[in-house]
């Protein structure tokens, strides 16, 4: 089975866990771990079973999706977190994004943008939109300006390369206008992306214990 | 530097604590030592001899026993024996010596003046001091002498006393003691304390209290009337020292008025401190009494050593009058304020006058020759008392002050409170204002956008005539113009290009399966940051609007969007350019114009204006914005540029 990407969904409106449900089912390199509608079920789902991609709901009825995904991340590191939204407003993808998701879908999506969108992670790619891109930017660019912040380590820090891709995403470019423009590869930008995620979920992670360790909660 | 100063301010306040406390301990401490003092212990005297006889005549060794000696009995105190009679004398006194005393006896002499000198039988014993001017001044001294073994024969013996006085200056002789020193010794003794030793103690406390007053007057600025009370303690000071000083260093007279005047300025300090005490003027009073201060000591240097005496006596009544009227003030004081210090104080002034007036009295002779003065038990028990009072009175005022402090800060935190809930109230009512003026804004959005387009939608379904896709593409518009206006909501702090970057990542697959290609072409853009979000989302409209129509009715395969700043930096350019079959072109002329009316009013909202060139190999549509303030309006949107 090493060909199939197994897929968990966590979604509490009944309909559209049916609709993901068959749009995976419908498609041959998919396979649907479980589907599940809190996030009780869904981490008990993810301590059962392995899954490559998590499809989770950020409203669930017992929980919020983000501790979803980051239990996610902790037991399966391969594993790629995807939350849905009804309409990609920046505050709830970005905290999904601390979290450790690395990619979104809004909720009204094409099945062919749902394939594709999965397909883009499992390839080492990320979707973006400007609005995140600027709001990561600030996200680092703030963790800088505070001396004694936690994103100072070099290794959370974002590359030129990486401001350079968000700053053009922020503009509305898109995935191979940038290639163009900076002269790189597609799946290069969609690294960069990806890696931008990775870094911000560290970052954020750096700074929830910054902010434990000056609140003396360790 | 301020903390500095403040540090500054405290260490003396709690240097004026401790003074405070110190000094009352001291008060009550010699309060106690005086207290001792006027209860000496009261030996029976043994029997004083009487029997003498006077010879009016000076010489430095005892006239012959043949001279015309007269008779008298002592003691003998020539202000009232010999009135006016001044110079010197010759005393002779017989006394019997039992065989068994020859060895071990002694002359006690309660009280001799001005000056005096024993021998006995012709032999001087312990003559001190001179008898030329100026001369020793013995005038209230008692005197004991050690009669050497070998003067004194058993049986009949004589002691002769040479004697110089003033004229009304209490000259003469008290009662003679001779006999075993024991208790003759113990007697002079104790006359000393009471007479001497003790006025040294109390001059020392009170010089203490003098420069305590002083410096405290002078340093902490304090109130005029304890610079008077200082000077009164310091001119009593003074008199004691003057009347303590047995070898005078200057001339009589002067030493004389000195001592008469030091007393003068003492009463008349006294009433200065009073009547400020009592919080009270009296401007003439204050001025004679001064004026006293100067002229009694001129007319008792006037009146010359002969009758200064005399002259003395008149003042000394003065100063006990004015006594009388101070304690008249003060007492006035303690009816008001019924103090313990007050009261204290009104008990020392009895004390002083009784004292006063005993003295006085004393000076004319009322009582035995040798009865003593006894001021100076009096006037420092009263200097103590004011004292008193007047730490009272600065420890209050440091009680008032520190209360008056803790209420000013009290008062202060409370405004602050004050002042800090007002500012939350107005806080939150600029923010429920804030939040008003955003929730009709919302409203009037939906109202004119997703509100009305699924109404509109609603009655197309009901009629029925609408097709599946047709009725997708209406709520596709409907679900586009909601995520307008999320995105009009988000903090962009007035980042056009992110939101017309989201606008396009949302059409462009639109626009790819309609097979038409987006040249997207921006360049950076000014922060818009005080653009309203309203006016954002009417930007966003006319953009999203355009595109729609693009993709509705162009039939194009290429659309160009490009954002800019105009070259004189004044305005911002936003086109859409389509190779579709433009405007003219278009079958439902009738309904697009509608639409591009109401795109232009949408840019005039925000003023701006928009610009459709609908040529026939495509249509293009422009709109210009102003950079700066939107009040500046339509001059910002120069097209020429």
């Amino acid at each position: 089975m090493t060909g199939s990407t197994r897929i968990l969904i966590v979604e509490d409106d009944p309909a559209f866990r049916q609709r993901f449900a068959s749009i995976v089912a419908s498609h041959p390199s998919f396979t649907l771990v479980a589907a599940v509608g809190s996030c009780a079920e869904g981490i008990s789902e993810l301590r059962r079973q392995p899954a490559d991609v998590l499809l989770c709901d950020l409203g669930l009825p017992d929980g919020d999706g983000a501790d979803v995904v980051r239990e996610a991340r902790r037991l399966h590191p391969g594993l790629d977190a995807l939350v849905v939204t009804i309409f990609g407003d920046e505050a709830h993808v970005m905290r999904s994004l601390e979290a450790g998701a690395t990619g979104y879908l809004l909720k009204d999506s094409l099945p062919e943008d749902f394939i594709a969108t999965i397909r883009l992670l499992r390839a080492g790619g990320s979707p973006i939109h400007p609005t995140i891109a600027r709001r990561v930017l600030q996200q680092f660019s703030r963790g800088s300006r505070e001396p004694l912040g936690p994103s100072i380590d070099p290794s959370v820090a974002l590359s030129g390369r990486e401001q350079e891709v968000l700053n053009l995403v922020s503009k509305g470019y898109r995935g191979p206008e940038i290639a163009n423009l900076l002269g790189i590869s597609h799946h290069t930008v969609a690294s960069h992306i990806k890696n931008i995620y990775k870094k911000l979920e560290v970052s954020s992670r750096g700074e929830a214990v910054y902010e434990a360790s000056r609140l003396r909660l360790l | 530097m301020r903390p500095a100063g403040c540090d500054c301010f405290r260490s003396c306040r709690r240097g004026i604590a401790m003074l405070v406390r110190v000094a009352r301990v001291a008060c009550a401490a010699s309060l106690l030592l005086a207290s001792l003092g006027a209860s000496a212990y009261d030996l029976a005297p043994p029997a004083p001899i009487r029997e003498a006889s006077i010879l009016l005549t000076g010489g430095e060794t005892p006239p012959p026993d043949d001279a015309p000696w007269q008779p008298l009995s002592l003691p003998d105190d020539w202000s009232q024996s010999r009135p006016e009679r001044g110079g010197e004398a010759w005393y002779r006194i017989e006394f019997d010596v039992p065989p068994e005393r020859v060895a071990l006896s002694v002359v006690y002499v309660p009280r001799l003046s001005m000056m005096g000198a024993p021998f006995v039988n012709g032999i001087p014993i312990g003559t001190l001091g001179r008898f030329e001017e100026p001369m020793t001044r013995l005038w209230y001294r008692p005197q004991l002498h050690w009669i050497p073994a070998t003067l004194l024969e058993p049986g009949r013996n004589v002691l002769h006393y040479r004697i110089r006085a003033y004229p009304d200056n209490q000259g003469g002789l008290s009662q003679v003691y001779i006999g075993p020193p024991d208790p003759l010794v113990a007697l002079f003794e104790s006359h000393v304390f009471r007479q001497v030793t003790a006025m040294r103690i109390t001059t020392g406390i009170t010089a203490a209290l003098s420069l305590l007053v002083l410096v405290a007057w002078v340093v902490l600025r304090w109130h005029a009337a304890y610079g008077w009370f200082g000077l009164a303690t310091l001119c009593w000071t003074l008199h004691s020292v003057l009347v303590l000083t047995v070898e005078i260093p200057v001339s009589a007279i002067l030493w004389e008025v000195l001592i008469v005047a030091s007393l003068v300025w003492v009463i008349v300090a006294m009433m200065m401190f009073a009547l400020r005490f009592a919080g009270l003027r009296r401007p003439w009073l204050e001025r004679a009494a001064l004026a006293f201060g100067v002229v009694a000591p001129s007319m008792l240097w006037a009146a010359g050593i002969n009758r200064i005496f005399g002259v003395a006596n008149a003042v000394l009544l003065v100063l006990i009058c004015i006594g009388v009227y101070e304690f008249k003030i003060l007492f006035d004081v303690a009816r008001r304020s019924r103090s313990a210090e007050s009261i204290l104080l009104v008990a020392a002034g009895v004390w002083v006058l009784w004292l006063g007036a005993h003295d006085w009295l004393n000076r004319q002779g009322t009582w035995t020759y040798a009865e003593p003065f006894d001021m100076h038990y009096g006037l420092p028990v009263l200097f103590i008392a004011v004292f008193w009072n007047l730490l009272g009175q600065v420890a209050a005022a440091r009680r008032a002050s520190e209360d008056m402090n803790r209420e000013l800060e009290a008062r202060v935190a409370l405004k602050t409170e004050e002042l800090e809930r007002s500012h939350e109230r107005l806080r939150a009512a600029d923010a429920s204002r804030t939040l008003a003026a955003e929730r009709e804004r919302i409203m009037r959005d939906m109202h004119d956008g997703v509100g009305s387009q699924l109404i509109a939608t609603r009655q197309l379904a009901e009629r029925g005539n609408l097709a599946p896709s047709e009725l997708v593409d209406l709520l596709d518009e409907c679900i586009d113009d909601l995520r307008l206006m999320i995105d009009s909501l988000e903090p962009s702090e007035g980042d056009l290009l992110t939101l017309l970057g989201n606008l396009r990542y949302r059409l462009s697959d639109r626009l790819a399966r309609q097979g038409i290609t987006l040249d997207w072409n921006v360049s950076d853009l000014p922060r818009w940051p005080d653009l309203p979000p309203r006016d954002l989302l009417q930007i966003l409209r006319i953009v999203q609007e355009t595109f729609t129509n693009v993709v509705k009715h162009a039939d194009a395969t290429m659309v160009e969007f490009s954002a800019e700043l105009t070259a004189d930096g004044r305005s911002v350019r936003l086109s859409v350019r389509d190779d579709g079959r433009g405007i003219d072109a278009t079958s439902s002329v009738r309904d697009r114009g509608r639409g591009l009316r109401n795109m232009a009013n949408r840019a005039a909202a925000v003023g701006g204006r928009l610009e459709v060139d609908g040529r026939r190999d495509g249509c293009s549509v422009t709109l210009w914005l102003p950079v700066a303030h939107h009040d500046e309006g339509d001059s910002a949107a120069d097209p020429a540029a």
